[in-house]
């Protein structure tokens, strides 16, 4: 089990370095990237700024509460970002037949196909994830303790698993359907709408997003264990096993779709 | 004209085979209607007005702005982009044609796809299951009429941000960064009326609020009268000719760095 996660690991750092200094051939790409990136996910802190100008309170939670659930919602769909973004052009591979290739190394097939693109981007996405998130703490005055930092690392890996789990189930069905474009972009639609305290919906709507799609578990809830724990249910603590289970999910059907794929014949 | 209106034709009937599609982002934005509902219920909470505004007032123009977001939206600069990339450019410049023109006539065939397969539908899912009201009136021709220099707008904004692939093949960076400046300076996300008031002065004399908030606010806000009406129109007017102006020169300038590889 070491010995695999250390030859994995060796093998994606290899695959990296020389993806990473292919795409700095790319300098000015990668900087108009992530100054488009930093513009999406600063514009949610604008409007909730401008929202709080009206009201001192939504459904109870003050500004700096929203903050924090947005900079850890922020880290938490990172993870996708950097490691998972490939799943975007999965139906072009199995429409044009060169997903074929994946089957051939003596490898994790996941682990190499989504190998193949570090989304470079998603960097500044982690920055502003954590200025936000310290921003918060500062005016919550949360003390950030040895243990409060790894609950925090532990619950943002749940966290984050969802997230990759619900875009993997979301691109898997290319395998089924070819074109799944719309499926994948309602899918990285909705988890944007994990960043509102899940208490602002009604019980139809809580109920859906919290145990039908899931984007309850990506920040809302998790962050509940560091805003206002006295108030939370005991559940809240259970998100990283959430995390894991969607993820057995996810890759079991992933595995569903692999085996099916019988290629384009070319 | 007619050689143009067949580009509109072709591009609606290609439009037209991606059913498929438009069901998913019916569904899409209609998730995020419930979002904003859901979100401005709780920001109103027992209070009726907000800047004097009303909870359904509110709620229809966010859920209409955002339904029109999604009928702009033809992808106009990222198909220029990969015709620039590719050089697939070079067919349109041989063609006796303008290049903008022929463009707009193609987004304009999406544009009406869209029309019809998703703002419809979601029309007519705001009147049945929300219950949305708005003053039915003269206000019906000038909003059809602020539409269209909008949608012109909407779509020179996409053209300009389509032709910087000309110098950099970066497009991703550029088009999310407009998005983003046109959805939260045009009151799209917002109402303008909740912006504070220094910003909000600032809002009314820029370009994007001529994008969704002038026709949304002509077919929504009971307020308004006909001088309101024909101020409006002036504004989005003057927005036009003065953004057609800037993306005609930018087109000559782009132009001249062109190369395409051979082919």
């Amino acid at each position: 089990m070491l010995a695999t996660l250390k030859h994995y690991s060796r093998i994606y750092i290899l695959i990296e370095a020389q993806y990473i200094k292919a795409r700095m051939q790319y300098r000015a790409d990668f900087i108009i990237s992530s100054i488009g990136m930093i513009f999406s996910n600063v514009v949610s802190v604008v409007v909730f700024w401008v929202l709080f100008q009206t009201v001192p309170l939504l459904a109870g939670w003050t500004f700096p509460e929203i903050l924090f659930i947005y900079g850890f919602y922020l880290l938490a769909v990172s993870p996708a970002q950097i490691f998972f973004d490939h799943i975007w052009s999965l139906r072009w591979h199995l429409i044009e037949g060169t997903f074929i290739k994946y089957y051939f190394r003596p490898l994790n097939m996941m682990f190499y196909y989504m190998s193949e693109v570090f989304d470079l981007k998603g960097l500044a996405q982690v920055i502003i994830g954590i200025s936000v998130l310290v921003y918060a703490s500062i005016q919550l005055h949360i003390v950030w303790s040895f243990w409060r930092i790894i609950s925090l690392l532990v619950a943002l890996f749940g966290a984050s698993l969802v997230v990759i789990s619900l875009l993997t189930i979301a691109s898997s069905a290319a395998f089924w359907f070819m074109n799944a474009y719309p499926i994948l972009s309602l899918a990285f639609k909705l988890r944007e709408y994990s960043q509102y305290p899940m208490t602002i919906f009604g019980a139809f709507f809580r109920i859906l997003f919290t145990y039908l799609i899931p984007i309850g578990w990506i920040a809302f809830y998790p962050s509940q264990i560091f805003l206002r724990p006295s108030e939370a249910s005991w559940t809240v603590y259970l998100s990283p096993l959430v995390g894991i289970a969607l993820f057995i999910l996810a890759y079991r059907i992933w595995l569903w779709g692999v085996d099916g794929y019988t290629g384009t014949g070319s | 004209m007619k050689r143009y209106l067949h580009l509109t034709k072709n591009t609606y009937m290609v439009g037209l085979v991606w059913r498929f599609n438009a069901i998913f982002t019916v569904l899409s934005n209609l998730f995020y209607i419930v979002v904003i509902y859901f979100l401005w219920k709780n920001i109103y909470g027992s209070q009726a007005t907000l800047r004097e505004m009303t909870f359904p007032q509110t709620f229809i123009y966010l859920a209409l702005t955002s339904s029109l977001f999604v009928v702009f939206k033809t992808f106009v600069d990222w198909q220029i982009s990969r015709d620039i990339i590719s050089g697939v450019i070079t067919m349109d410049l041989i063609k006796p044609l303008d290049y903008q023109v022929s463009v707009l006539f193609r987004s304009a065939g999406f544009m009406l796809v869209q029309l019809t397969l998703i703002a419809l539908p979601t029309l007519v899912i705001l009147l049945v299951v929300f219950h949305a009201q708005m003053p039915i009136g003269i206000n019906l021709l000038f909003f059809a009429i602020s539409l269209v220099l909008a949608y012109l707008l909407s779509f020179m904004i996409d053209y300009m941000v389509g032709l910087t692939s000309f110098y950099t093949q970066s497009l991703w960076g550029i088009s999310t960064a407009k998005e983003i400046i046109v959805l939260v300076l045009s009151g799209a996300l917002i109402p303008i009326r909740f912006f504070p008031d220094a910003l909000r002065n600032v809002l009314v004399y820029l370009p994007f609020q001529a994008i969704y908030n002038a026709p949304i606010s002509i077919l929504t806000d009971p307020i308004l009268r006909t001088p309101d009406y024909l101020n409006m129109l002036g504004i989005q007017l003057l927005w036009v000719i003065a953004i057609l102006v800037i993306s005609r020169l930018f087109y000559a300038q782009a132009i001249k760095v062109l190369t395409i590889a051979g082919g």
